[in-house]
């Protein structure tokens, strides 16, 4: 008789494609005999079914925005692929060497001329870019590309992004105090390294940076090379408002980063209307900002005004997010339970029902946090952030 | 280590003769795009296999692209240029899952259209078709869920030798290690999700559910 040992190469081989007939036959009269090789051709099989499943592919619009991007990297400095470097050619170290005493001597020009053009930027200044070029500002180089919208504070080292993408290279020990960037949804803190952001994502050159939520929780810690994505929610989609859209007649630089939208809800978008989406980006910067109070009044006005499914949830969600910055805990967790019961299938209804959970966790009672973990895993057993509330649900279970 | 002679493989790869390589080189337009258009499906399709249904699939092709074309003056035409780009993708997949943050949350963009609009039951074949393939998306994500625990060399040789079905020769190649090293980590990587299946309570009923359904039917 045929080995169990044998047999289960044999399943394997099938799974793969590669199993001959006669070894599927011989395989056959084993199966017939052994249940615990019958098992194993089960979980083979699953296995087999997964198989089978089409592999996730881009859209055509992602491969655009990484041939762009690859376009453009080549075009620009060195210093912006990854990875290792290749190995340089001796004759090219004495137009190196040439290189670096034309850089030293440049540079040495520039500081003798005096102060650098930061030093001229007023605080609050305001840059609508129809051009891409370059600013330097507290010790960091700010490449900018074409539709870009930003606002500089120096008192607080901070750019606010509203739109666009820029490309950074902080110097480390320049100034004291953290370098930030702060868009409508996440913030991201440096001390010194060169790195890009965008409206949803983050990329790293050379050093380390942190992303925060503007309530200031970790979303990301990003090493050289490293990437983070914003997670694709609706409420993404009301960064591109038609309020910031860039001026007349501004081309999309090369290269940057489209705003994330699903093609069933690019129709409604065209209708919907221009104040709903002006207000609910006015909520996201005040709350980018720390300011509570603006970004409900923001949210307040906007739920009197006619608003669809997904705006409503987008705007009770917001506001619900103002309450917890402003540390009213228990609105923050009613805020967002009234989320949760008002579109239970909406995105909106996962980041409500994970905040809940990690409000009791803080504040509330044990065991409420974790009836809350537990409702979370049995509501979206897919979802975003399953695994890390397993593991609070874990540490929330191993607690007396 | 000598590397094994990777032309029998079995994929149909695309042509890119030498002149456009030198483009590529030289950073043309033009052919960086030809290049680009000539290998995304192929680097897409491993990564995807190999890291599973993520959010994140638009960067590591971004970087496995990025990685390429900045190592291309080592490319010396050993091997076929799809293989050598395919090892790239094995090792920034390999990066990436050492990481450990893979967001299993697939955005809505990147759903086939087909996913989209699932017809009713009662619509016959084509609507048990579209449960099928979101039965398969499920398990695949549940599955690499699994494979999460395993460590990232040896859930990738199995991937490449079960869901790529590349030969042991070919996986040692793209993870540049030893057949005896690759041949070991596929051993333990069976061994692992086997015990990983057993301990999952999902997979462990879709097990006994596929069990049961091949004993009503009397087939073995």
């Amino acid at each position: 008789m045929t080995s169990c040992r044998r047999v289960r190469r044999i399943l394997l081989e099938t799974v793969r494609g590669t199993a001959s007939d006669a070894s599927r036959l011989l395989a056959d009269a084993h199966l017939n005999a052994c249940p615990g090789c019958r098992e194993e051709r089960a979980r083979w099989a699953l296995v087999g079914l997964a198989k089978r499943a089409a592999p996730q592919r881009l859209d055509a619009a992602a491969e655009r925005r990484i041939l762009q991007s690859l376009t453009h990297t080549q075009a620009g400095s060195a210093k912006r692929t990854m990875g290792l470097g290749t190995r340089r050619a001796p004759r090219t170290s004495l137009a190196l060497a040439a290189g670096v005493a034309l850089a030293i001597a440049v540079g040495w020009f520039a500081v003798a001329r005096g102060p650098r053009r930061s030093d001229e930027i007023a605080d609050g200044f305001e840059l609508r870019a129809k051009m891409p070029g370059t600013l330097l500002f507290s010790g960091a180089e700010i490449r900018y590309e074409p539709g870009t919208e930003l606002t500089l504070h120096r008192a607080t080292r901070t750019v606010s992004m509203r739109q666009g993408q820029i490309d950074l290279d902080v110097t480390p020990g320049a100034r004291s105090g953290l370098f930030r960037v702060a868009t409508s949804r996440f913030v991201v803190e440096v001390l010194g390294t060169s790195f890009r952001v965008t409206d949803n994502a983050v990329h790293t050159w050379r050093g380390k940076v942190r992303v925060a939520d503007p309530m200031g929780r970790e979303l990301a810690l990003l090493r050289a090379g490293e990437s983070w994505k914003l997670p694709p929610e609706p409420s993404v989609i009301a960064v591109a408002a038609p309020a910031l859209q860039p001026a007349a007649g501004t081309v999309a630089a090369p290269g940057a980063a489209q705003p994330v939208v699903s093609r069933r809800l690019t129709a409604r978008r065209a209708v919907a209307s221009v104040d709903v989406s002006a207000l609910i980006a006015q909520a996201r910067t005040a709350l980018a900002q720390g300011d509570s109070d603006t970004a409900r009044a923001a949210c307040d006005q906007a739920l009197r005004t006619t608003l669809s499914r997904r705006e409503t949830a987008t705007v009770r969600l917001l506001r619900a997010d103002s309450l917890l910055v402003a540390r009213h805990f228990d609105d923050a967790i009613s805020a967002y339970r009234a989320v949760v019961r008002l579109d239970p299938s909406a995105p909106q209804a996962e980041t409500a029902a994970f905040a809940i959970a990690q409000l009791l966790a803080e504040h509330g009672s044990p065991a409420a946090a974790r009836a809350a973990w537990e409702e979370y895993l049995a509501r979206h057993p897919y979802g975003r952030f399953v695994r890390e509330a397993r593991e609070r649900l874990d540490e929330a279970r191993a607690r007396p | 280590m000598r590397r094994p002679n990777l032309s029998a493989s079995r994929r149909a790869e695309p042509p890119f003769d030498e002149r456009r390589l030198e483009g590529v080189r030289a950073r043309r337009p033009a052919d960086l795009e030809a290049f680009f258009h000539s290998y995304v499906g192929l680097v897409e399709r491993m990564i995807a296999r190999l890291v599973g249904p993520t959010a994140e699939l638009e960067d590591l092709v971004q970087t496995t692209f990025a990685e390429a074309l900045h190592n291309l003056s080592r490319f010396r035409g050993e091997a076929r240029l799809g293989t050598w780009i395919c090892s790239i993708a094995v090792h920034v997949a390999q990066h990436h899952l050492r990481a450990g943050r893979v967001r299993r949350h697939v955005p809505l963009e990147l759903v086939p259209d087909d996913l989209h609009t699932v017809p009713s039951r009662s619509e016959g074949p084509s609507a048990r078709d579209a449960d099928q393939t979101i039965d398969g998306r499920r398990l695949a994500i549940r599955l690499h869920e699994v494979l999460d625990h395993v460590s990232a060399k040896k859930r990738i040789a199995l991937l490449l030798y079960v869901i790529e079905e590349q030969t042991i020769e070919e996986v040692a190649a793209l993870m540049n290690a030893t057949q005896t090293a690759t041949r070991s980590r596929i051993f333990f990587a069976r061994r692992e999700l086997r015990n990983l299946i057993a301990a999952d309570r999902e997979l462990r009923e879709l097990t006994e559910g596929l069990l049961v359904d091949r004993l009503t039917r009397g087939g073995p």
